[in-house]
């Protein structure tokens, strides 16, 4: 249903540069799916989404790489047709600060009934009706309807952003970090509901977060975005089971589980790559404690090991010793201190 | 100590040199870069410095004293000479040279504007400072102060005051600073209410930092280039003012400023046939102000970035 | 039997909520309290971790900044050392402050923007007139370099914006540290940085209190992060505490309802793992108006009518483990049974 091919999206700075927020991402999601998209600070995972549905910032731009949608590839479509066709109609977005998504001197209903006439023809009652069997939905009691967004605690808020996004009933729609700021009550109420009513109307749902445990949690997919690039996408058993890249190995040890009762918690020593200008090689290769001299020169690219589980990395056909190696704490630990560029393996 | 010897000879010097230095050799490169791609504040800067400099040296670039009085070639009193290769911007109704005087009279101007404006926002910030950080009962009354100096009528205050303590130029200063101060206690203050609220005054507090340290070393340091700024508005108005006390005819009677110069072409009612006597200090006062403005301008931008695109 | 390190008795925080210009004045209208803190009583042993738990509004960072004296709480006792530091006849005040530190929660605010490295981790120093220059100099690099801030000579000279988020934690966990505190209060000392650099940050924590025997009051919203870290975990809800009890007993084995459905609503990275989460009703409460007995029956699945009557107090659950709730009442679990 969506499929991207090679996006690259770049954002240009005062003095000239270009920050390659994406790097050449390749995925594609099926219909009634969940995506988890996974990564840190600056991976490009909300870039990446803030490219499909065109709210990227004024210096924001797609120079290469196609965005298919039901067949039409998006990046072609003026910013007109993109207005009127696809945006609410076909994909929309809940953002992370729902306070800011709401207009504050409307009332949340006016503002949903609104989005709905915007783009279909229906009456102002037609319209409310909608809005408020949304909000029962959503478990929001109807009779808020005319309150304003100040009036709403952060969780009503993001549900009521939520019937907002659902109000088109839309295929896809994009969840940026829709309940960082929540507890995890409310969290998991507003996950459920998501996944609820996506199986209703049966749409996709691409959720973007930092956190594992949710996108385990409710999602189907997972793709793992580190410096731009998707290092590794499979369903979410593989992910979480029998992950190949070393990132995500790593990103696995360095979060603590409320299942577990005796965590040793790792880090992943360094820094994130400077997206600027792009050192040559695997982007994760001056973090890697697997890292041999082909990681810095050559780019892995995207190969696949059975069944949609798509890795970038060189070593990816090593997993056993990877995640044995990954678990121990010296692994990452000898790379803090020992120089980085070209560490070999001893066993190569 | 074994760590010490790894350093560099050049860290240990670093490290003696005190902050505050530091933090001003920072402000002054980001305002010379900011400097450098403004064009009106470049102006500012030159005309302003061109101000200092002639107010610093008056005696020496005067060609005569600002007092004497000129003859002509037949003896009669050179009055209201038009300018000439002897009198530049030719001379009063008294025969005195009109350049002298104007070069003389930047002194009062600089010095008045400068030094007001220093007590102004000196005694603004402190009040800010202390209002907005101890809050309760102390600011509700430093800031219904603040109210009533709002409140003041600019000229009947200067007047009545001139007529109690007299008019001399220190008074003239003080005067004008007690106007002034209002503005940047104001903003001082609502500034400090945002500071305050951080978490590292919060850190402070609980390393045991006195109240005056917090104040002077944590939240002072962040609400210092909105004082800077408010510094050079203070110093633009403090000129004006002193120009408009001068002009009306109260000003310090033995003191030549711009504003007295055409408060005595003026008098004489030269204004329409004397231009070089009236117009020389109008341009001086425009140009000064509107330098100091200038410089201000520029100031804004680095203490305020988002209004830079 | 040692004293323990810190014992918080009955401790209240009340914060007025709609004071204006007349109520001050004049003293019309009533004034509304919001109860942020109301009524909370633990202990915290030496070197002991103790974590402080519950959703936002509950009142743990106001509970834990009472600790350290940020705020004059309305009434109940904080001992430090045996000592009540909320008499101001008993604190000295000085002493206090080089034995009791914050680390805290946004490390992009939380430092000075006007400070260098070295003046911010310095300045304890300063204040309480510790060391020749020399030596606090010394001292300062020697901590910096403990925190993994190596070389020290490489930070000491940067302002906070040119340093990441965990350098920056780190800098600030120097300043804490640098006085050898006896007590860290550790406000959300992770939730702003990203997943990798997190471990290393809860990783330097857990070595620090290992080498100096601190004691350390973490608070956070994050189960798995303080069962992970602490020795004992509190669970409060509207300005109380509702469980007690030992970390890895409190979230394998909940008692409270409210702490069942805070571990259940947790989400984990198991994918099969299907964690039935228990549903609450409603949203958390107004702590200007609260509801009479207990606090959490409005929303509790568990409530009966009893609930409303009357604040339970805490009952032992065994094993350490304590809960305020009915349902752990003696008394109560014979009449059901009967």
């Amino acid at each position: 249903m969506l499929e991207l091919t090679d996006v690259h999206v770049e954002y240009e700075m005062e003095d000239g540069g270009a920050v390659h927020a994406v790097n050449g991402v390749s995925i594609s999601l099926e219909k009634n799916k969940i995506l988890g998209l996974i990564g840190e600070s600056g991976s490009g995972k909300s870039t990446l989404a803030k490219a499909v549905i065109r709210l990227l910032a004024k210096n924001g731009d797609v120079p290469e790489g196609s965005i298919e949608y039901k067949g039409t590839d998006l990046t072609e479509l003026s910013d007109r047709e993109f207005r009127t066709e696809i945006r609410w109609d076909e994909i929309s977005m809940v953002p992370q600060n729902a306070m800011n998504g709401f207009d504050p001197v409307y009332t949340v209903g006016n503002q949903i009934v609104q989005a709905i006439r915007t783009h279909e023809d229906v009456s102002k009652g037609e319209a409310r009706e909608r809005a408020r069997e949304l909000f029962e939905q959503l478990g929001i009691d109807p009779g808020r309807i005319d309150d304003y967004p100040h009036q709403f605690s952060g969780g009503m808020a993001q549900r009521a952003m939520i019937a907002l996004a659902l109000a088109l009933d839309p295929s896809l729609i994009i969840a940026d970090e829709p309940t960082t700021a929540l507890d995890v009550v409310i969290q998991d109420r507003i996950l459920q509901t998501l996944r609820d009513l996506q199986q209703e109307i049966e749409s996709s749902v691409v959720l973007i977060t930092h956190d594992i445990s949710v996108v385990s949690d409710i999602c189907d997919e997972i793709a793992v975005m580190y410096g731009g690039r998707v290092v590794e996408h499979a369903d979410v058993e593989t992910i979480i089971k029998e992950p190949r890249h070393p990132y995500t190995l790593g990103l696995r040890n360095a979060f603590p589980d409320i299942e577990e009762d005796d965590q040793d918690l790792i880090s992943i020593p360094g820094t994130p790559p400077d997206l600027v200008e792009p050192p040559e090689g695997c982007g994760f290769a001056p973090r890697c404690p697997f890292a041999t001299d082909e990681c810095w020169d050559v780019t892995p690219e995207p190969e696949e090991y059975g069944d949609g589980h798509i890795v970038e990395c060189h070593r990816a056909d090593e997993q056993e010793l990877l995640t044995e190696e990954a678990k121990r704490k010296e692994t990452w630990m000898d790379l803090e201190t020992e120089p980085q560029q070209g560490v070999e393996e001893a066993d190569d | 100590m074994s760590v010490k010897d790894h350093l560099p000879a050049n860290v240990e010097s670093k490290l003696t040199s005190s902050r505050a230095l530091s933090q001003i050799k920072d402000g002054v490169s980001t305002a010379y870069e900011l400097y450098r791609s403004d064009r009106l504040g470049q102006f500012g800067i030159v005309v302003l410095a061109a101000f200092v400099f002639i107010a610093v040296f008056a005696p020496i670039l005067a060609p005569y004293s600002p007092g004497a009085r000129h003859r002509r070639d037949d003896g009669s009193l050179a009055r209201l000479d038009a300018p000439s290769t002897d009198h530049l911007l030719g001379t009063t109704h008294h025969g005195q040279d009109v350049f002298s005087q104007l070069i003389v009279s930047a002194r009062v101007s600089v010095f008045v504007g400068f030094l007001a404006a220093f007590i102004a926002v000196f005694i603004g910030t402190n009040i800010g400072l202390i209002s907005a950080y101890y809050g309760g009962w102390i600011d509700d009354i430093l800031m219904r102060i603040v109210d009533i100096a709002y409140g003041l009528p600019f000229l009947p205050f200067v007047i009545v005051l001139v007529f109690i303590f007299g008019a001399n130029i220190v008074n003239i200063m003080l005067v004008i600073a007690a106007i002034l101060w209002r503005d940047s206690a104001r903003v001082v203050r609502s500034e400090v209410l945002s500071q305050k609220q951080r978490p590292y005054v919060e850190s402070a507090r609980a390393i045991g930092a006195s109240d005056f340290r917090i104040l002077y070393r944590h939240v002072f340091p962040n609400v210092l280039p909105l004082t800077v700024l408010y510094m050079a508005f203070a110093v633009a108005y403090a000129i004006m003012y002193e120009a408009s006390i001068a002009f009306l005819g109260f000003g310090d009677p033995n003191v030549y400023s711009w504003g007295r110069m055409m408060y005595q072409a003026y008098t004489h009612g030269a204004i329409r046939e004397a231009w070089w006597w009236v117009l020389p200090a109008g341009v001086c006062i425009m140009l000064l102000v509107s330098s100091v403005f200038f410089i201000g301008r520029t100031l804004e931008e680095i203490t305020n970035p988002e209004i830079r695109h | 039997m040692t004293s323990p390190k810190i014992e918080v008795d009955d401790l209240k925080k009340h914060f007025k909520s709609n004071e204006d210009l007349f109520t001050r004045l004049f003293g019309w209208g009533e004034i509304e309290y919001v109860k942020a803190v109301d009524g909370v009583s633990f202990e915290i042993e030496e070197g002991e971790s103790f974590g402080l738990a519950g959703e936002s509004g509950c009142g743990k960072t106001t509970c834990g900044k009472s600790l350290l004296h940020l705020h004059e709480p309305t009434s109940g006792t904080v001992s430090f050392d045996g000592q009540d530091i909320t008499d101001p006849a008993v604190r000295d005040e000085m002493d206090f402050r080089t034995e009791a530190q914050i680390i805290q929660q946004n490390p992009y605010e939380s430092i000075n923007p006007r400070y260098r490295v070295f003046d911010w981790v310095k300045e304890p120093l300063d204040v309480h007139g510790i060391g020749s220059e020399e030596e606090r100099e010394n001292t300062v690099i020697e901590t910096i370099e403990s925190v993994g801030l190596n070389p020290a000579e490489a930070y000491m000279h940067e302002y906070p914006s040119e340093l990441s988020g965990g350098e920056r934690q780190r800098v600030s966990i120097a300043r804490a540290i640098i006085l050898e505190p006896s007590f860290i209060l550790a406000d959300e000392p992770a939730s702003m940085l990203d997943v990798s650099v997190r471990a290393s940050i809860l990783d330097l924590l857990d070595r620090l209190q290992d080498e100096l025997g601190i004691s350390i009051l973490y608070i956070s919203h994050d189960l798995s992060l303080l069962k992970h870290m602490c020795d004992r975990i509190g669970i409060m809800y509207l300005g109380k505490l509702v469980e007690v009890g030992p970390a890895t007993q409190v979230i394998n084995d909940p008692q409270h309802p409210y702490t069942k459905a805070l571990v259940g609503s947790t989400p984990t990275i198991d994918p099969d793992d299907e964690r039935e989460a228990a549903e609450l009703k409603g949203d958390i409460p107004d702590p200007v108006n609260l509801p009479s007995g207990c606090r959490f029956a409005p929303r509790c699945p568990e409530a009966t009518d009893e609930c409303t009557v009357e604040e339970p107090p805490m009952y032992d659950t065994g094993d350490d483990q304590q809960a305020r709730c009915i349902l752990y009442d003696e008394e109560q679990k014979q009449t059901i049974s009967e």
